[in-house]
């Protein structure tokens, strides 16, 4: 895509574009690792991406230098299993504006590859793809616990730490392993 | 003198350093207080003085070449103010003014524990409660705290012609719980001074007659406030040069309280009470 450059182009528009094809070009590379799970973005889908991404970012107040976090968001998620083709761009899109949210929620005290590692290990496990409950309540508790006071996950980069907070009480994996069987196979 | 996109990659990678490259975005606060961090530095070098510290002219200058040479000079700013203040912590007196003493003896310490050249020059960190004669309000960071404390030592040079008790018998008669005033010490030694320098009388004889009062009002009837700051200011000049080698910088410093005396002396004449501005 070639620059295109009007006198009535102000500097800090010729900065957004410039800025917005960077994006554009970080994004489309990593098809070349999500293409391994079946996912790919056409150039339409990064722009709309890249659109939404500024949108985010004004919506949550922040300001991003550099890369951004959506190429990050991507090679963190592509393996889910509960990501499809057809889901993957509307799933990119909330993942990115949940991720600014409670980057802001949270005060920043978190970084970036922390809250992704607990934002993906929530996704696949407690909130078994559901964008909802990973937002209303996986973060959220998350958010309170850190607000408060709570550091443990710098020890484990945000992963493993959930059940320290969960609310809901659930099977541990052996216990219900176990039940089955004996439900099943006496 | 630099356009955005000079500015934003400076922006950009403080940005970086600040969040130790672990965020990719920062709220809108944060990126302020950054750019505000870089034009700081920027506007360090507008003030002068950086020419013996670059080889570069200012017209050649990068942005990013000139912001660091602005934080190189904030950051001899901070070493000069560390080096002031421990020269003048060695006899420093407060003459029992909380004010003066928190400041001095807390703030400015605190100051240095807690300035940080690197993401907010601009930060003032104190509120600087004892007031000085100079407006500084325009000022941030280390500059205000620099020029705040440069005033502190012109004062405590001042007073330091003065016996300290003498000082503090001028203030007690000022106000008898003159230690939790917010007031500038050498405006009410200054004032009572200027009494005995009209007079052509000693220091060391203390108080005023009925009689000098009388003559005081005869002296000063009838002038407007601009010509008694004349007469105040020729008085002064006169006293900076006998009594402190001639310090110039220590002159305007005190000319500064020079309009307010002549107000004050103008309110007391109106009022007939001389009494209560030329104490001792």
């Amino acid at each position: 895509m070639g620059i295109v450059k009007t006198k009535e182009m102000d500097q800090g528009k010729l900065l957004e574009v410039l800025n917005d094809q960077a994006q554009i070009r970080k994004l489309q590379e990593t098809n070349c690792y999500a293409e391994h799970y079946g996912l790919t973005l056409t150039e339409e889908d990064t722009k709309l991406l890249v659109e939404e991404r500024r949108q985010a970012l004004h919506r949550t107040r922040r300001v991003e230098f550099g890369g951004g976090i959506l190429p990050q968001i991507v090679m963190t998620f592509c393996d889910s299993q509960y990501i499809t083709q057809d889901s993957y761009v509307d799933i990119l899109t909330r993942l990115q504006e949940i991720f600014y949210t409670y980057k802001n929620e949270i005060r920043d005290e978190i970084t970036d590859d922390e809250l992704l590692a607990f934002m993906k290990e929530q996704y696949e496990t407690i909130c078994c793809g559901d964008l909802e409950y990973l937002e209303s309540t996986c973060l959220e508790l998350f958010a309170q616990a850190i607000r408060a006071g709570y550091d443990t996950y710098q020890l484990t980069g945000g992963e493993g730490i959930y059940e320290n907070m969960d609310l809901v009480k659930r099977w541990e994996r052996e216990l219900y392993m176990e039940a089955l069987r004996e439900l099943f196979w006496g | 003198m630099y356009q955005m996109e000079e500015l934003l990659p400076l922006v950009g990678h403080l940005t970086a350093k600040y969040t130790s490259n672990e965020s990719t975005s920062v709220t809108y606060e944060t990126a302020q207080r950054l750019m505000e961090a870089v034009l700081y530095c920027i506007r360090e070098t507008e003030q002068g003085g950086e020419a013996a510290m670059s080889p570069v002219p200012a017209e050649s200058r990068s942005a990013a070449q000139t912001y660091e040479l602005g934080q190189q000079m904030v950051l001899q700013k901070v070493q000069k103010l560390r080096k002031l203040y421990h020269h003048m912590l060695g006899e420093f007196q407060d003459y029992g003014m909380k004010s003066l003493d928190e400041v001095v003896r807390k703030g400015i310490p605190e100051f240095l524990r807690r300035y940080d050249v690197r993401f907010s020059p601009q930060e003032t960190w104190l509120t600087l409660d004892y007031p000085i004669l100079l407006e500084h309000g325009d000022l941030s960071g280390i500059d205000e705290v620099l020029l705040y404390l440069q005033c502190l030592v012109w004062e405590q040079r001042f007073l330091d012609a003065f016996d300290s008790t003498y000082v503090t018998e001028i203030l007690r008669e000022w106000n008898a719980g003159y230690e939790e005033m917010y007031e500038n010490i050498c405006s009410i030694v200054l004032l009572n001074t200027m009494g005995h320098l009209l007079l052509q009388k000693p220091l060391q004889e203390r108080g005023y007659t009925g009689a000098e009062y009388e003559r005081m009002e005869n002296l000063w009837r009838g002038r407007s406030q601009e010509e008694l700051e004349q007469i105040l200011r020729k008085l002064l000049k006169g006293w900076i040069a006998s009594a402190y080698h001639n310090d110039q910088r220590l002159l305007y410093y005190l000319y500064n309280e020079t309009g307010n005396a002549a107000a004050r002396i103008c309110n007391a004449l109106y009022n007939h009470c001389l009494n209560r501005i030329f104490i001792l």
